[in-house]
């Protein structure tokens, strides 16, 4: 048995580049995707498969070579069982045994990012995968068409639900995902067997099992990595934020740094609150303003980060900016809200639990009837709900029904991008809350318990009690918000107006909302389900411009029930 | 306070509260009843907050005293506006969280309209030679102005018909003119 044999490095690009092949060695496609990516090495290449990546720590057990990889900074040396490699530092693996079929392994969580092209589908032909989309679509032999699926979900939902891109044919891998045959979909993007589905909770859990896995967790990181949290108005980066100050094995002894910047959601409370924890706890504190005459830029760079499949956080440009290349590990609060603040609890009403959760998960809804061409509207709302309950339907029964739902229907494909696309270009980039161990200890606690985030401050009194009872952003009472956002200035309602006004685009608005003024632009983008669509539909339209060459259909005639 | 500016003429901006997070040099603090970070946190509020730049002597860093003065204008709604010096004071991080900017130099205004958006970026006039028209209130009619160039700025009296004005207030401002902007359909 041969454990870890250190990890290589290259620097140029995303901080962390990978792709390869699974069935076969590697080929002129590999190559060719290794060229957009900034010719990584190549860490492993046998007739079973092959990886190239500027990150990857290789290993081998009896006749299997393996390799490793994740974007958070991983240990020098690593179990040799590809599972344990997924619970314990939530890293994708490839493994090419001497005998016996070669496979691809995702991370736990499935919030790192790793696609694969299915449209190999005959047996024993070789597939190929990458941790970004836009090598896989660029360099695709056959057909490249738009999923419109995927569009309709991205506008309804903020993400591409059961694993879809917006590439026909080039998916996602769902968390804890084992892939030897590519032409095999988990249905509803559950993978069997995924462990976190079969954790029961007890009425005598506590809180500290859960304390003690997260600080566990930090700290580990901080003993190989310099830390910089990212520090919202909120629980769950103030919790991280707190483990990071109180961390004391940084390799080079430099504090740990705290960032924030201004959402196009919140207030300016969030940036004030943040102040106000990171002067508490000692931390040095960067807040990063936006600026309105970079707006067109910002969009046009986030929607090229995350390959163009969601558009929530367009604002985290500036700081992702300000960020790249300083070598400091991020810490993201993914995964906080929906596995310990008890978020998108279902509602008290008696209809069936997938019916409620889709009203909740499928909020923007109401804005794209508003926005879009009825014809359009009655496709997204069609195409959405059924991808949604194959998704939902198998975890309707489920204690912690609601959190895994909202886990799989909007934290991956749309929330996690922010960290593990936008970030991670410039950074690693590590999820605490997504940990293994933070995640089982925070199931093993009822449901009930997590409600309106009620463990927080219990949780945090006992590590920082300076900041466990101040209030958050969005506790601190506030009659009206009158802070105006970036996204709902003049200079972006003119940038969105130029690019929803472009054909093909164009023909899926609302004709009476096409033609309204710039004035009634920033009133819409001033409300988050109007601004949502307006930002997904700008997706859409960047994307065309993008690949509209590459495609082989750039009409929308599907959503407008259309013959293509 | 702003709710009866609306209807009212441009002369009655001179009753206007203005106050201040330390010391706003040169004519536009004369406008200054209050500095926040000296009065007791129970006293009322002003309607709008000058903050002056780094480079005027102002606070650079959010210092908790400067945090809590900023909270308190959030909760109560007040605006905060930024008076730059120099172009360094836009990169400060409490500029990153003032709600508008106004200069007396165009150098730093044109810069600021970058960054902060034309909409939030505002080029303070001098005072007047001699006094306007107008009662005169709080602050001396020379400096009306100043005060329409700030109440304006942030949205406190609109330039617009008393109809836009309550459609502003009322949250109406901007919806569609069809109706298409109503939900629940």
């Amino acid at each position: 048995m041969t454990g870890a044999t250190g990890e290589h490095q290259t620097e140029q690009g995303p901080w962390l580049r990978v792709c390869g092949s699974l069935g076969g060695p590697a080929d002129d496609r590999v190559a060719a995707m290794g060229a957009l990516l900034g010719e990584p090495p190549s860490l492993i290449d046998r007739q079973g498969g092959s990886v190239r990546g500027n990150h990857g720590t290789p290993w081998t057990e009896g006749g299997t070579e393996a390799v490793s990889w994740s974007p958070s900074p991983l240990p020098g040396s690593l179990p040799t069982d590809a599972r344990e490699i997924a619970e314990r530092h939530d890293a994708a693996t490839l493994a090419v045994p001497d005998s016996g079929t070669p496979y691809l392994h995702a991370g736990i969580s499935g919030a790192a990012p790793l696609y694969v092209d299915t449209a190999p589908v005959r047996a024993g032909s070789t597939s190929h995968f990458c941790s970004h989309v836009d090598p896989l679509a660029r360099t695709r032999r056959g057909p490249l068409r738009p999923d419109w699926d995927a569009w309709a979900q991205i506008i309804a939902m903020g993400g591409p639900l059961e694993g879809r891109t917006p590439f026909e044919g080039i998916r996602r891998l769902a968390p804890y995902e084992r892939l030897t045959t590519p032409a095999e979909h988990p249905q509803g993007g559950i993978a069997d067997g995924w462990p976190w589905l079969e954790v029961t909770s007890s009425g005598d859990a506590t809180l500290d099992p859960l304390r003690d896995a997260l600080v566990e967790a930090v700290a580990a990181l901080g003993g190989r990595t310099r830390l910089a949290p990212l520090l919202s108005g909120g629980w769950d980066s103030r919790i991280l934020a707190s483990l990071a100050a109180h961390t004391t094995g940084d390799t080079t002894g430099t504090a740990p740094a705290a960032w924030t910047t201004s959402s196009d959601t919140g207030t300016v409370l969030e940036e004030l609150v943040a102040a106000r924890v990171a002067g508490k706890l000692g931390l040095a504190h960067t807040i990063v303003a936006p600026r309105r005459d970079e707006f067109a830029r910002d969009l046009d760079e986030f929607a090229r980060a995350v390959d163009y499949q969601t558009s929530f956080h367009v604002w985290l440009v500036p700081l992702a900016r300000a960020l790249a290349g300083n070598g400091r590990t991020v810490l993201d609060g993914l995964g906080g809200g929906v596995f310990v603040g008890g978020a998108f609890a279902d509602d008290d009403s008696d209809r069936p639990a997938v019916e409620k959760r889709f009203a909740l998960m499928a909020k923007y809804l109401d804005a794209v009837d508003v926005l879009l061409h009825p014809t359009v509207a009655r496709q997204i709302r069609n195409r959405t709900r059924a991808a949604f309950e194959n998704a939902a339907t198998p975890l309707a029964d489920h204690p912690y029904g609601n959190t895994f739902t909202a886990y799989l229907t909007r934290t991956l494909p749309g929330i996690s991008l922010a960290p593990f696309g936008l970030v991670a270009r410039g950074n690693p980039v590590a999820t605490p809350f997504l940990a293994d161990s933070v995640v089982r200890a925070a199931l093993a606690i009822p449901p009930e318990r997590h409600a309106d985030g009620a463990l927080y401050a219990p949780l945090l009194r006992p590590l920082a009690p300076e900041v466990a009872g101040l209030p958050t952003a969005a506790e601190t009472p506030q009659p009206r918000r009158h802070h105006r956002r970036r996204v709902a200035s003049a200079e972006a309602a003119e940038r969105f107006r130029t690019l929803l006004n472009r054909e093909p685009v164009r023909g899926l608005l609302s004709p009476r909302f096409a033609t309204e003024s710039s004035g009634t632009w920033r009133w819409m983008l001033n409300r988050t389900g109007y601004q949502h669509v307006i930002r997904s539909v700008a997706t859409l339209a960047l994307w065309l411009e993008s690949y509209g060459d590459l495609l082989d259909d750039t009409g929308t005639g599907e959503l407008l029930e259309r013959a293509a | 306070m702003t709710i009866r500016l609306w209807l009212r003429p441009a002369s009655h901006y001179t009753r206007l509260r203005l106050g201040s997070l330390g010391t706003v040099p040169g004519p536009v603090g004369e406008l200054v009843s209050q500095d926040l970070l000296e009065g007791e946190a129970g006293t009322s509020m002003p309607d709008l907050v000058l903050v002056p730049g780094a480079s005027l002597d102002g606070p650079d860093g959010l210092t908790e005293p400067v945090v809590d003065a900023l909270i308190r204008c959030e909760q109560h709604t007040v605006p905060t506006v930024l008076i730059a010096g120099e172009p360094d004071d836009l990169d400060t991080p409490v500029a990153a969280v003032c709600r508008d900017v106004a200069a007396t130099g165009t150098e730093v205004i044109d810069l600021a309209r970058g960054s902060f958006g034309a909409d939030r970026a505002h080029l303070l006039p001098a005072p007047a030679r001699r006094a306007l028209p107008g009662a005169r209130h709080r602050h001396p009619r020379t400096h009306l102005p100043l005060l329409k160039v700030l109440a304006r700025g942030v949205g406190l009296v609109t330039p617009r018909s008393p109809v836009a004005s309550l459609r502003a207030r009322l949250g109406l401002a901007g919806r569609m003119r069809s109706g298409a902007g109503r939900t629940g359909r």
